[in-house]
């Protein structure tokens, strides 16, 4: 989608002057009802090494945007315009306008076609672009440019640049907005957002349909330290979806928390049907060096023998080794696991059991596993 | 017998040749003449009092001689050493890495589409722990370091391949001038290798070669000259230089030259674009022989060298030259094409933009066609180089290039190899030729091993060169690893501690690099990550064999002007994915032991070798990287 929309004169005179240092006096003049946040960025295709003080505004309706050069070059050759860029609250990249009568140019003096321009949004709206990890040196050696050092001209290029990532004759272009849309500016957008949100909003924010909003709320928990148990409550139901970040930072989340919250969530959370879950939780317990409380012990132990899996059976394995005492009711029950059919399972299960002490019958299935299966061990 | 058959046989028999008769109009006899005939040098030993005719011949015996240390030959005799071959490595000046070296400076540059592993990657990050400085004489002593601590690999420096000794078609041994120790050297040797990139042992031993540019119509290159001619791209010298602070005059050699810029300038690669490090299209060519024209020329390099320099510093035109000065400046040219030999198979510019499948390819290479012009500045008429055309993806680098047709136990690598003048103008980037001399030391060993030559190496043991290769690190596109002995493959399960991104299952694939969005590798949610492989019965291991990450779409290098990459933001250390502390586990009879321990890793490939263990599983635990929060991996291998 294509924003080109005429704005207020008076506050776009003084966007303009974004590209110098801005006074603060040039930023009142701006609408009353939007904020001004001054911010501080260096962006990666800039010359020198300063870092820039921005004019970021926030409107009423909680967007953010920011009018920035639409192209930095290094030999001074290209045609700099001024392209609006908008986030949403959390940091994420909208849209961009331009000025009416502005339009962008390509390396040969071509105009933007519609084409170029929804290729721009496509390539803006990426978070993942390949543009992430280029410095400007390999984009700048894409175009052609000299590079004194080496023996020619095209050895600079770090990475050759799909034809879908990038526009042709417009790969600067494409770089520098990018950075402006998905650098460093998302994290202040979203501080900016934190500071001004409480547990209510984030709440919501978790209920939210949309991942990104979820994730943002789980983030500012973190930083808050925030554990209230309805949070909690919510945070468990969210573990249910699909979204592998989302279930990870949620994981990371809950290891943040006091000890006990996060051994009875994570037990909450074992009692699953689906082994993954299962495997992250007991994962996370054996990482974070947890001492399981006898409660835990049997809430992991109702899940014995749903456990299907090798690598769940060790990790619950390994788990109980961690542990300082160890109570012979906690040792019985494990011997089920030698009748597995799994052999890596009964194997394990046997090499735990082995440094037991066992009793008189237990030993004897001990011996007649070791017997039969001598050519595993 | 032939003279120089009776030669090395008496000298083998007698040691010392000089007492030997010499045939008088043998030929090139007037080298043996000024090298043997000692009879009136009477050494007087002042500390024993004994006068006698100082012993100046040596004899010494290898499996592998290679020669010349540039970027290829050395890769090609720490490859050779390694697989078991007890090799050396003649230099024929006293430091390495050849156009690399701080003689003349030049930037080790890959495929710009994806970085080459293997042997040259271990040698740039090492680069990076003693050399963060980037100083190009500093650069000389890592290679120094790195060569001469590799079990099984002499070298030999200040040491000249002179003449190749034959046995019909196969090389007996090389006459080598060992110019600080006035040692006449015959090195007999079982596999040859010639990376000197102007080929003097290669062609003595009659090895067919071509000079000079092929016609068009002879393999069909479309960017080939009409008609085949003799020009080769020509040589150069750098130079760099210091910001003083203050201006600083510049007054020119006598001999410089005066520099064309109206007419130089017309063509937009001919600029001053900086003044930091030299410019590449100052370069001279011959049209006959760029060998022989060696001294001329670098007489002219300087003398158009200074002539430029003298046009920036004096006629206004830099303002940024004012304070800068020349702190060095190349006094031997580096040179891009001399001699290529010709193999069973010649590489072709078809074989660049098509990127065909080699079933033979030993690596690859990406570069584009950049052929700089006939005559270089003295030809100002035509563009410095013509950047033809670039190839999109990497292309196949095949073996039948890197071995001579008509002598059979001759290998090459590096620009002399078996390519049309319009291949050479890609593959002679740095990188390229060192996939090409890990191949060939590869293959030196295969061959000694199995007592055979390149060619029956090629065409019957080809699958087991490319299976040590990519063992060793070396990318070779569209062939993945399908290593049997490698038991990791037959495990039946292997765990990980967790996984942010990728499969454990990929460690095995036989690919161990991502290709685009094709994803080959295993990352863990941070470190202290552990990989359990376990295996249905026990299986014996003494070798467990990881490959980590260095990120190969990020440049390594360093650079002759420090400031670029600082400019550039290059990371200018070992690169922070790759691991730096592991250690691992065998489970033997349900027990954990450590077996085997890496601390301060700075290569990708990671080889750990233990006491033989019988073991049910393996556990790997990842520890610590150099920077990076995540352990990140794309191969593991365990060998019996
Ligand atoms: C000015 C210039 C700029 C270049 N720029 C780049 C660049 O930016 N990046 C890039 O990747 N490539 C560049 N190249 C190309 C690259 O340098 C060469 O193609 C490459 O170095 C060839 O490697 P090699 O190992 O085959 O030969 P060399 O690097 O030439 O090494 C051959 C070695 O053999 C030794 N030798 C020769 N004869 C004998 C003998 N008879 N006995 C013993 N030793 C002998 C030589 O002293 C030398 O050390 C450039 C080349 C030149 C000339």
């Amino acid at each position: 989608m294509i924003f080109l929309r005429c704005r207020n004169i008076v506050l776009f005179c003084c966007l303009l002057l974004t590209f110098n240092k801005l006074a603060v006096a040039d930023i009142l003049l701006s609408s009353s009802k939007e904020k001004l946040h001054e911010v501080i960025y260096k962006h990666p295709a800039q010359k020198d090494s300063s870092q820039m003080h921005q004019i970021l505004f926030e409107t009423e309706a909680k967007e953010f945007y920011m009018d920035v050069a639409s192209v930095y070059c290094f030999e001074d050759v290209c045609k700099i315009d001024t392209i609006r860029i908008y986030w949403n609250r959390i940091g994420k990249y909208q849209r961009f306008e331009l000025q009416a009568g502005i339009a962008l140019e390509k390396a040969n003096g071509e105009l933007f076609t519609d084409q170029d321009y929804k290729k721009l949004h496509f390539i803006l709206n990426e978070e993942d672009s390949p543009f992430k990890n280029i410095r400007i040196e390999s984009i700048i050696s894409t175009q052609g440019a000299e590079h004194s050092d080496v023996d020619g001209y095209s050895g600079a290029t770090a990475i050759e640049l799909d034809e879908s990532v990038s526009i042709q004759g417009a790969v600067l272009t494409s770089y520098t907005l990018w950075h402006w849309a998905n650098g460093d500016l998302v994290k202040q957008i979203r501080k900016i957002t934190g500071e001004a949100t409480n547990a209510d909003d984030l709440l919501t924010y978790l209920r939210n349909s949309e991942a990104d909003y979820k994730l943002f709320a789980l983030e500012q928990l973190m930083v808050r330290k925030n554990f209230e148990a309805r949070l909690i409550e919510e945070i468990k139901e969210q573990y249910k979806g699909n979204c592998l970040p989302l279930k990870r930072n949620i994981i990371s989340y809950l290891e943040s928390a006091p000890k006990e919250i996060y051994q009875n969530v994570m037990l909450d959370l074992f009692k699953s049907e689906d082994s993954k879950q299962r495997i992250t939780c007991l994962q996370s317990l054996l990482h974070t060096n947890s001492n399981l409380s006898s409660d835990a012990y049997s809430k992991l132990y109702r899940q014995l023998n749903n456990m299907e899996t090798y690598q769940e059976v060790d990790l619950f394995l390994s788990l109980l080794e961690k542990q300082s005492q160890e109570l012979e009711a906690r040792i019985a029950p494990l011997y089920s696991l030698l009748a597995n059919s799994n052999i890596l399972i009964s194997r394990r299960a046997f090499w735990f059991l082995e440094r037991k002490n066992a009793s008189k019958e237990q030993q004897k299935l001990l011996n007649d596993f070791a017997k039969k299966n001598k050519d595993y061990l | 017998m032939k003279r120089r058959d009776f030669f090395v046989k008496g000298a083998l028999g007698v040691v010392a040749t000089s007492l030997l008769p010499v045939v008088a109009n043998a030929t090139p006899s007037s080298i043996d003449i000024t090298l043997s005939d000692r009879s009136k040098d009477k050494w007087l030993q002042v500390g024993s009092g004994k006068q006698g005719i100082p012993n100046r011949e040596q004899i010494v015996n290898a499996d592998v001689l290679v020669i010349g240390a540039g970027m290829a030959g050395i890769s090609a005799a720490v490859a050779a050493a390694r697989n078991g071959a007890k090799t050396i490595l003649v230099q024929d000046r006293p430091v390495l890495g050849g156009n690399a070296s701080s003689e003349m400076r030049v930037t080790v540059n890959g495929a710009p589409q994806e970085r080459e592993t293997g042997i040259i990657e271990e040698i740039l990050i090492e680069n990076w722990v003693y050399n963060k400085q980037e100083s190009y004489p500093v650069w000389d002593h890592v290679l120094y370091n790195y060569i001469t601590r590799q079990p099984n690999l002499e070298l030999m420096l200040n040491t000249q391949a002179l003449e190749a000794i034959m046995d019909g078609d196969k090389i007996k041994a090389a006459i080598c001038w060992q110019s600080t120790s006035e040692t006449r050297f015959t090195l007999n040797a079982k596999q040859f290798i010639d990376c000197s990139g102007d080929g003097l042992l290669a062609a003595t031993a009659g090895a067919e070669y071509r000079t000079g540019r092929e016609g068009k119509k002879e393999f069909g290159e479309s960017y080939a000259p009409d008609q085949a001619d003799g020009w080769t791209m020509g040589d150069c010298i750098m130079m760099i230089t210091k910001d003083m602070g203050r201006p600083m005059p510049f007054k020119a050699p006598d001999y410089a030259l005066p520099f064309d810029h109206e007419t130089a300038f017309k063509d937009k690669h001919r600029r001053i674009k900086q003044v930091k490090e030299g410019f590449w299209w100052i370069e001279v060519a011959s049209e006959y022989d760029i060998i022989a024209d060696r001294e001329q020329n670098r007489h002219k390099l300087m003398a158009y060298f200074y002539g430029v320099w003298d046009y920036i510093k004096n006629s206004g035109d830099f303002p940024e030259a004012e304070n800068i000065a020349l702190d060095w400046v190349g006094s031997i040219p580096g040179r891009r094409e001399s001699r290529r030999f010709m193999s069973d198979y010649i590489l072709t510019q078809n074989d660049i933009l098509n990127d065909p499948h080699f079933e033979d390819a030993i690596g690859f290479g990406g570069w584009s066609l950049d052929e700089h012009n006939p005559g270089g500045i003295e030809n100002l008429k035509e563009p410095a180089s013509y950047f033809h055309q670039k190839s999109e993806k990497v292309y196949e680098v095949p073996y039948g290039i890197l071995y001579s047709k008509n002598i059979e136990n001759l290998s090459f690598a590096g620009r002399n190899a078996s390519l049309t003048h319009i291949a050479l103008s890609s593959t002679r980037i740095i990188s390229t030729c060192a996939l090409m001399g890990q191949a060939v030391g590869t293959g030196a060993a295969i061959c000694l091993q199995k007592g055979i030559n390149p060619r029956e190496l090629r065409s019957k043991y080809m699958n087991e060169l490319q299976e040590q290769l990519l063992r060793d690190d070396v990318f070779i596109p569209n062939r993945p690893a399908k290593d049997s002995n490698d038991l990791a493959k037959s495990a039946m399960a292997i765990m990980a501690s967790s996984t942010l991104s990728g499969d454990t299952k990929l460690l095995v694939d036989g690919v161990s690099r991502d290709r685009g969005e094709e994803i080959h590798h295993w990352e863990a949610d941070g470190l202290d990550a552990e990989l359990q492989l376990e295996w249905k019965k026990p299986v014996k291991i003494s070798k467990v064999e990881l490959k980590g990450d260095t990120n190969v779409l990020r440049r390594i290098m360093m650079h002759k002007n420090p400031q670029k990459n600082i400019q550039n933001e290059q990371i200018l250390d070992v690169p922070p994915e790759l691991i730096k502390t592991a250690s691992v586990e065998a489970r033997v009879k349900g027990q954990w032991l450590e077996v085997a321990k890496i601390e301060e890793n700075i290569t990708r490939l990671m080889k750990t070798s233990f006491d033989q263990v019988s073991t049910t599983a393996i556990r790997i635990k990842l520890k610590e990287t150099w920077g990076a929060k995540n352990a990140k991996l794309f191969e593991i291998r365990c060998y019996s």
